[in-house]
């Protein structure tokens, strides 16, 4: 759900990772008048503050865009190729999402060019992930369908402000990830990995596609809020109170708001970060006992960093949105 | 016997900093004081003098963080005042830093 504003970090240089060349590969073979939409995607889709940024800048860490290759360290054996395949297919299937949602939400004004580029998106994945194991681009294609469906379910619950629990909010949070774990799929079939280490995968990047969604969805509540599109803090705050039926389906409240006073009074986004922890943990005892080093060491530093915090959002509801909206200032002036 | 440590410590404008931000963490209500002081805050073309109207709101913003603070702060200077706005309220940052984002949060 959360669609964040611009934060600054202290990373200072572009990183090139493997991502950026990948997808400018992906950006050289398309029809020459979709090229500079492609190459400026990150700004258009308004995940980058200005044109020009890469896609490895857009994100904090290499997970989100380049899952694959943090799990093809647990199948040291498998082909270079093999690996760069996966990482693009994995790429291509995470931006196409990008694309879908924001068209959907009408964030981005739908252009036969911004359609056209999403097919190429899903087409060219597709090539890709058949080339990584034949029947791979089926279950992505399956996938794709499972994200938008969960997508759908999420705005009709959340729109309407209905009251949802926890399990509803991962079951749909999950569906909406789907696109995330078929080109990793892929690669460890062609790794020859057996059903567990699949299973273990599967367990693996649940834990992290989850404990990221959680973490978000709990930090930028007030924003998606103000969207106008609902929260899930505000939905799981509602079902905690059981006093779904006295709301007006349009209250809009401002600051100080009733509805900011019930989501802290319910510790809703405390629960949220334990959930987020609990999945971190999760991935991170599945991808050691993979042999994924990376992944685990990645995974464990975040629930640590959800340790440290948890007990400032007990004391302090409130806290973890407060340090999102602050941490640009925080750098610039604590740094 | 540690009072004039303390005092030392606190006239510290990094350390002053770093009160007022974990205060504001830890308070909604202040954040939100806090937010709305700055944004009442006029914008100024650079160069230009800072306005009476202006002072008047800086000179409330000092005062109450220096009430969050227990008296312990030295004051933001316009220059802080406007920053800040830029960075906190109007979501302004320096893009020379690289952006990020956490998650794939369709």
């Amino acid at each position: 759900m959360a669609r964040r504003g611009w934060r600054a970090n202290l990373h200072k240089h572009k990183m090139n990772r493997p991502v950026d060349a990948l997808y400018g590969g992906f950006v050289n073979a398309l029809p020459s008048e979709l090229r500079g939409l492609a190459s400026d995607l990150p700004f258009r889709l308004g995940l980058a503050p200005t044109s020009g940024i890469l896609w490895s800048e857009v994100f904090s860490h290499e997970v989100t865009l380049e899952a694959p290759a943090l799990v093809a360290e647990a199948f040291p054996r498998v082909s270079p190729e093999v690996v760069r395949g996966s990482i693009l297919g994995h790429a291509l299937a995470v931006i196409e999402a990008f694309v879908t949602d924001r068209l959907l939400d009408g964030q981005i004004q739908s252009s036969p060019e911004i359609l056209a580029l999403s097919e190429y998106l899903r087409r060219h994945r597709d090539i890709v992930l058949e080339q990584v194991w034949p029947g791979a681009a089926r279950i992505a294609q399956r996938s794709d369908s499972e994200t938008r469906q969960a997508i759908s379910e999420e705005r009709a619950l959340l729109s309407e402000l209905g009251a949802a629990t926890f399990e509803e909010y991962q079951r749909i949070s999950l569906g909406k990830q789907s696109v995330g774990f078929p080109a990793s799929f892929a690669l460890c079939r062609a790794a020859g990995a057996t059903e567990s280490q699949v299973e273990e995968v599967r367990r693996a990047l649940s834990g992290v596609w989850l404990g990221l969604q959680f973490e978000d969805d709990a930090a930028d509540w007030e924003d998606d809020w103000k969207r106008g599109e609902g929260a899930w803090a505000v939905s799981l705050a509602r079902r905690r109170l059981e006093a779904v039926k006295q709301q007006r389906t349009d209250e809009r409240p401002t600051e100080p708001d009733l509805i900011r006073r019930r989501v802290f009074n319910m510790r809703v986004l405390y629960l949220m970060l334990r959930r987020a922890r609990h999945q971190y943990r999760s991935a991170w005892r599945y991808s050691r006992a993979l042999g994924a080093g990376r992944l685990s060491s990645w995974s464990l530093n975040r629930a640590e960093r959800l340790t440290t915090l948890l007990p400032f959002e007990e004391r302090h509801p409130g806290y973890v949105v407060r340090a999102r909206k602050l941490a640009a200032w925080a750098a610039e002036v604590l740094s | 016997m540690n009072a004039p440590i303390l005092n030392r410590v606190s006239r510290d404008p990094h350390e002053q900093l770093r009160r007022l931000y974990r205060s504001l963490l830890e308070e909604q209500d202040r954040f939100d004081e806090f937010k709305q002081l700055l944004s009442q805050y006029p914008s100024a073309p650079e160069g230009d003098d800072e306005t009476e109207d202006a002072k008047i709101i800086r000179a409330k913003l000092n005062a109450r963080i220096s009430e969050w603070l227990h008296g312990d702060f030295d004051g933001l200077s316009a220059a802080h005042v406007a920053l800040w706005k830029g960075i906190v309220v109007e979501e302004r940052i320096n893009v020379a830093l690289s952006p990020w984002r956490e998650s794939n949060g369709y």
